[in-house]
């Protein structure tokens, strides 16, 4: 591979590792394998950087690799499971508000157990719509299925999200709590 | 009530926190590109087995038919040795030296999937199958049982909420002479036997090494991995097959038992380790070649 080639990568990779893996968390539900699938996929990306001629192919194509990692990792059944347990980062949060700070751990906690509750397709139709907010077309090339079947298992993630949260929700008594 | 606005917020919300990230650009290329010459190196020794190969048959057919004329091109190649593109990016443009893996091209094959009471269906076929086929493989071996089988779609939760499947995952218990022990079988439909780009050659772990790795005469490629390293002897024997449809089986022996007791998980990525150890993998090569190749191992 061309040294351009090479430097065009790492500038890529350094743009873009930290909301790579930010997906991947929302998809995993783990940092650590977050941290794990990104760099998998980087990797692969890697190996066809060459063929990747413009940088919106190569976001693209990120997104694709990542979803085949994750779901490839998913298939083992060996594999490690996800965390389905409220283990958080052991990370300061400089802006914490003591008042709002235990409605928001609350809720992140509620969507969390949520979106894990959720099958693997519906979960990534989820992520890549509201969070990387691509549009149907693009979530369905990501996903390499119809823009129907992104449309259907949109409607029906989000139908038994907000049934797993109000689940969730009135299995707790918690004042002031937004839904 | 969850509004979209309001999910969207609570997904941004939930990273807010992310632990810090220090990732190396050139450790990843290191990476790339040990998996792109471990590839390399495999396929350069089949070729140079099937050259061998050719070139003893060529002795032989030679010395029986007379003297030998200034080129033996009568002589078919043993092994086929054809590289097919390796997968692009959609919409990429393809570069004339990127032939570099001998897997089908998964850029042109269409994944297939079936309904969920189609694959729940197809399931008890293939134990059926398995239970007949697997005593005729592994001699003296009496199958305990196949399955329950995961569609890997939705592998933490049996309802998978969606109407489409493309796998079957399950274990086959069975027991010889050494004791009881399990194969893990993966069996994957049309387009989905996509482990040719995890450079391992299909082995299931993260140390996982390539054993060999060649074409079949029919275009489907076949390949040998071993993982789970302890003092250089190897836990696990994994062969898997790829076909040209984008098909494939994925088998996994051991040299202990997965299948028994789910307390005794002692591996790090949660598969049940029960010991006492056997001596050697459960089965050999020669017998998860035979398995693989199965023509009834399909969705």
């Amino acid at each position: 591979m061309r040294r351009t080639d090479a430097d065009e990568f790492r500038r890529f990779t350094l743009a873009n590792a930290a909301a790579l893996r930010r997906s991947a968390y929302l998809l995993c539900g783990d940092w650590h394998l977050a941290e794990d699938l990104m760099q998998a996929t980087l990797v692969k990306v890697y190996q066809a950087w060459s063929r990747i001629t413009e940088p919106e192919l190569a976001r693209s194509y990120v997104r694709t690799v990542l979803l085949r990692t994750w779901l490839d990792e998913k298939r083992r059944p060996w594999r490690r499971s996800e965390r389905r347990d409220g283990e958080l980062p052991d990370v300061a949060d400089a802006d914490a508000d003591p008042q709002q700070d235990a409605q928001r751990g609350w809720r992140r906690d509620l969507v969390r157990r949520a979106l894990l509750s959720l099958p693997p397709g519906q979960r990534a139709v989820l992520v890549l719509r509201y969070y990387d907010e691509l549009s149907v077309a693009e979530t369905a090339a990501a996903l390499g299925c119809a823009e129907g079947t992104v449309k259907s298992q949109s409607a029906k993630g989000l139908a038994r999200l907000r049934a797993h949260i109000a689940r969730l929700d009135a299995s707790a008594v918690l004042e002031g709590v937004p839904w | 009530m969850v509004s979209e606005q309001e999910f969207a917020e609570a997904l941004r919300d939930l990273t807010r926190d992310e632990p810090p990230l220090s990732v190396d650009p050139d450790e990843l290329i290191a990476r790339a590109r040990h998996a792109r010459h471990r590839r390399w190196s495999l396929v350069g020794a089949t070729l140079a087995t099937a050259l061998v190969a050719v070139t003893a048959v060529g002795v032989v057919v030679g010395n029986r038919l007379g003297p030998p004329g200034p080129a033996t091109q009568a002589a078919a190649p043993v092994l086929a040795t054809s590289t097919t593109p390796a997968s692009p990016p959609a919409a990429a443009t393809s570069s004339p030296a990127s032939a570099t893996t001998t897997f089908p091209s998964f850029a042109s094959i269409t994944r297939v999937t079936s309904s969920l009471p189609e694959l729940r269906a197809r399931g008890v076929g293939l134990s059926a199958h398995l239970t007949q086929v697997f005593p005729t493989v592994v001699r003296d071996s009496t199958v305990i049982s196949v399955g329950p089988w995961d569609n890997r779609v939705g592998a933490e939760t049996p309802d998978n909420g969606g109407d489409t499947a493309a796998r079957l995952v399950g274990l086959l218990r069975f027991s010889d002479a050494v004791g009881p022990t399990a194969v893990a079988v993966e069996i994957s439909a049309p387009g989905w036997a996509s482990w040719e780009d995890e450079g391992d050659c299909g082995g299931i772990g993260t140390d996982a090494r390539c054993v060999s790795i060649g074409p079949l005469d029919d275009g489907g490629v076949l390949s040998v991995a071993e993982s789970e390293f302890d003092g250089g002897r190897p836990h696990r024997r994994t062969v898997a097959l790829v076909r040209t449809d984008g098909s494939g089986v994925r088998i996994s022996a051991f040299d202990y038992d997965p299948g028994g007791d789910p307390a005794a998980a002692t591996t790090a990525d949660g598969l049940s380790r029960n010991e006492p150890l056997r001596a050697e993998v459960a089965l050999t090569t020669d017998q998860l070649i035979a398995l693989v190749t199965d023509p009834g191992l399909v969705l």
